[in-house]
């Protein structure tokens, strides 16, 4: 494993993949489509994640380029901040993405119809991280949820609870938030 | 005090704008007019006016009874036959309008612009004239002249007027002394730099560029640019001397902003509902910032005074004194989010503002009146000024570290959004339905001198 | 009489879409084709930042940054035909940035800030002017940046401060929820008001 993908615990991951010929516009149909459904909900320990095509590398006459470099075909980049280490995450995707795999990366040259293909797919076409930066790389998505729900909560508990005398107040605290 | 390096134009800039035109004048009307004649016609209209309009020229011989300025919408350009290329050149904000930006902006739910007056917001204000008098006999012969003159041209209708006059000791409705943090301008108000300009290492100060907040002078972006490149500006000969107006109608509910402060106050301090009060501005009533005097006003605090204005944040990092939510030091955090004020020296702004309707007397029950403040501020960007620090430090607490709460003293037209008040320990004001509601509102521009001349001719390119 | 770039509204992301955008959060997803000597120099650079977490402070304090990640693309996996096999003349780097909206507010700060940083990471790509002044720099951000398809946040109402403040209050708070049943209440209501006190940068 190459540890510049990791910091903390999170882990930063991207695949970059060919598109088949004549199948870019089906693909990108699929995946803006994906807002609606957002199934990378059901792949928990997914901070954040996107998916992306490039159809090539961008130039400007002023960029001052000597010779221009074309992508020799569209790609679609696929990366996810995430818990933990790689291969389970990729079990995990490929477990709760089922439906939508061959819509997405069956797209893709070489790419899996199923989910079982889709871990040795998506490392062999696996790019490393030169540098990943993780603002609170030590806290799971599980962490991150409940402690913000948490602050809610507790702000709330504290405006109301002004005033209480200590019994009352240890009474509503308890209540509020058991051990 | 000047700086001679900068030369602004004065002749060329309305007043009011970089100097205020200060207290003496208690009363201003704010007249918004729509032209319903051909373009021709308005702008005969148009440059009779032009003698009459106040700059920014010292007065010689004492202040004027009076004063006028003019100022345009969007809308207004064109009806006075400004070409759609060179109001194409104008600020995307300004040529949306501020009805348009209302979900940005946090004019929902009661602030909704399907709930605005008559007149502002959909489009029928062309040309606010702004007129003020030091009496109030001459207040009423400015106003009648100004519709004699509309009356002869025709084809002009005020679709909007607000009348609006000093409370007594400069106080807004709420009972805070306000208007006088200003920012500190290079070659106009240098002398204000202390507290008015940008925060520097070892505590020194510099005054914002002139370009900040008039069109056609170098801003904080260009001010050493070798090449002296200018920010952008609408075309010539519009840009020159210009500057953009926000102007809301911004109702305050006395009644249940003297309630809320009344019930919290039981649970805060024993009771001290004057400091409570400070802490959600972030200054006395009096006006005497809580920074440099945190348990009691200065009996001798005089806001016009060199330095009253004088302080900083990095003192009082953990808001003990001052409260990190507290308005002024949201609308100003000057040194308060690190980084030698890079975060807060683009989003600074000029205020005008002018309370309207007569106050509700203390002790007094809830008369319904309408009353507020007729918020007015400048700027050389509306989305990088007044919008930013409406949307990102206001309406949002996130830069502060305050999550999502809002700034107490606007309250949210949505009724969500708490208060911290730093202490030991912290004291919590709760979420209050909105105090201050939209009324309406416009984004404006403020034509140079020789710009009205140029839209009178009707040779704006 | 202006002749300076345009310093009109742009989007965080310069592109409107709004498929770069879930809640607060913003994704920004960049290639850039890198010269010669980056192929050598931006891997020491990634190394050495890796290594000197002074070097990320300032970026930690702007407090605006979920994840954000470099990554220099010398080749292109191959997965058959009919893909064409391709050898790359120059290195290519993608960037990503998932960010707190809001930020754009702050563009111009960014450069101003972060001057030297940017010049380091970005000085090696064909076209990057300097960081400053802020026109041509955001211009060149917006030419370069591709168009998310999809785009997911698992906390999308959550601001990096907010997620910050969190965590760190939960560490404040754990203390007293384990030991809040068992104590007396005049001592609890002491504990109670401690936490707030020493929490109270959270709340
Ligand atoms: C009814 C609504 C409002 C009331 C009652 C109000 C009241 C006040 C008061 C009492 C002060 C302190 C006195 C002073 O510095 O002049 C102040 C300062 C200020 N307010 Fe407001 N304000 C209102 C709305 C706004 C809005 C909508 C904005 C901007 C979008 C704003 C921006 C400012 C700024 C920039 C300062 C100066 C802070 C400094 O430089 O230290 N205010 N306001």
């Amino acid at each position: 494993m190459n540890s510049s993908n990791v910091s903390g615990q999170a882990y930063g991951f991207l695949a970059i993949t060919p598109i088949k010929p004549g199948e870019q516009d089906a693909l990108r149909a699929t995946i803006e489509g994906l807002g609606a459904t957002r199934p990378l909900r059901r792949v928990k320990r997914t901070h954040m994640a996107r998916l992306v095509i490039v159809e090539d590398f961008n130039h400007k006459p002023h960029y001052k380029q000597r010779r221009e470099e074309h992508l020799a075909i569209p790609m679609l980049c696929f990366s996810s901040n995430f818990d933990g280490e790689l291969d389970s995450y990729l079990d995990d995707l490929g477990a709760q993405l089922a439906g939508e795999i061959p819509e997405i990366w069956g797209r893709c040259i070489g790419g899996p119809q199923d989910a079982k293909g889709l871990k040795a797919y998506l490392k062999h076409n696996q790019i490393d991280c030169g540098f990943f930066y993780a603002a609170y790389g030590q806290a799971t998505v599980a962490k991150v949820k409940a402690s913000l729900d948490q602050r809610e909560r507790l702000m709330a508990f504290a405006t109301r609870a002004q005033g209480m005398e200590p019994e009352e107040l240890q009474e509503a605290f308890v209540k509020e938030f058991p051990s | 005090m000047a700086d001679a390096r900068v030369h602004i134009d004065l002749r060329d800039l309305q007043g009011d704008i970089l100097r205020a035109y200060g207290n003496d004048y208690d009363h201003t009307s704010y007249a918004f007019v729509k032209i319903t004649c051909p373009p021709e016609q308005a702008r005969a209209w148009f440059s009779g006016l032009l003698d009459h309009v106040t700059t920014a020229e010292p007065w010689k011989d004492g202040k004027p009874v009076t004063t006028l300025n003019v100022a345009v919408t969007a809308a207004g350009l064109k009806a006075l036959g400004v070409s759609d290329e060179v109001v194409a050149s104008f600020s995307a904000e300004f040529r949306e309008g501020m009805s348009s930006r209302a979900e940005r902006l946090g004019d929902t739910g009661v602030s909704d612009p399907g709930a605005w007056e008559r007149g502002l917001g959909d489009g029928s204000a062309h040309v606010l004239l702004t007129i003020n008098a030091q009496e109030a006999e001459d207040h009423r012969r400015a106003l009648g002249l100004m519709r004699a003159a509309m009356d002869d041209a025709g084809g002009l209708e005020i679709v909007f007027q607000q009348d609006t006059a000093l409370l007594t000791g400069a106080r807004e409705h709420f009972g805070y002394a306000d208007g006088f943090a200003q920012p500190a301008v290079q070659g106009a108000s240098d002398d204000k730099a202390p507290g008015g300009g940008v925060p520097e290492e070892d505590g020194r100060w510099r005054a914002l560029a002139p370009g900040e907040f008039v069109l056609g002078y170098p801003d904080e972006d260009t001010r050493d640019d070798p090449k002296r490149t200018l920010p952008n500006a609408p075309a010539d000969p519009l840009g020159k001397s210009g500057t953009y107006m926000v102007w809301r109608k911004l109702y305050q509910d006395v009644a249940l902003w003297r309630r809320v402060m009344a019930d919290a106050a039981e649970l805060y301090q024993a009771g001290d509902e004057h400091k409570l009060a400070a802490k959600v501005v972030g200054r006395w009533t009096d006006g005497t910032p809580l920074v440099t005097h945190p348990d009691k006003p200065d009996p001798d605090f005089d806001a016009t005074a060199r330095g009253a204005n004088d302080f900083r944040y990095s003192s009082d990092s953990d808001g003990m004194r001052c409260p990190l939510g507290s308005h002024i030091r949201r609308s100003n955090p000057r040194d308060a989010l690190g980084f030698q004020g890079a975060l807060t020296f683009r989003h600074r702004m000029i205020r005008r503002g002018m309370p309207y309707g007569d106050p509700l007397p203390d002790g007094k029950p809830d008369d319904r009146a309408d009353r507020g403040l007729v918020f007015v501020s400048f700027q050389a960007s509306i989305s990088r000024q007044f919008e930013a620090v409406q949307m990102q430090w206001l309406n949002d607490g996130n830069i502060f570290g305050l999550g999502h709460d809002k700034d107490f003293l606007l309250g949210d037209p949505e009724g969500t959004g708490k208060m911290t008040i730093q202490g030991r320990p912290p004291f919590f004001l709760a979420p209050m339905e909105a105090v201050v509601k939209t009324r309406g509102g416009e984004y404006l521009f403020v034509p140079g001198v020789s710009a009205l001349a140029a839209i009178a001719d009707g040779t704006t390119g | 009489m202006s002749t300076a770039p345009s310093a009109g509204p742009i989007t965080a992301t310069g592109t409107p879409s709004e498929r770069n955008i879930d809640g607060q959060a913003i994704a920004i997803t960049v290639f850039s084709t890198v010269k010669w000597w980056g192929r050598a120099f931006l891997p020491v650079l990634f190394n050495v930042t890796k290594r000197t977490p002074k070097l990320t402070t300032t970026i930690v304090q702007l407090s605006f940054i979920h994840f954000a990640r470099w990554s220099l693309v010398t080749k292109i996996p191959y997965n058959g035909a009919p893909q064409p096999k391709q050898r790359l003349r120059y290195p290519h780097m993608y960037f990503e940035s998932n960010f707190n909206g809001g930020w754009e507010e702050y563009i111009d700060a960014f450069s101003h800030i972060l001057t030297s940083g940017m010049a380091a990471f970005w000085g090696s790509s064909y076209g990057f002017p300097k960081a400053l002044p802020v026109g041509p720099f955001k211009a060149y951000i917006k030419e370069n940046e591709i168009a998310n398809s999809h785009y997911y946040s698992a906390y999308p109402e959550a601001t990096i401060t907010m997620v910050k403040a969190a965590l760190d209050l939960d560490d404040k708070l754990a203390p007293l929820r384990r030991s809040a049943k068992g104590m007396q209440p005049d001592a609890f209501a002491r504990a109670y008001e401690k936490m707030l006190t020493d929490a109270q940068r959270s709340l």
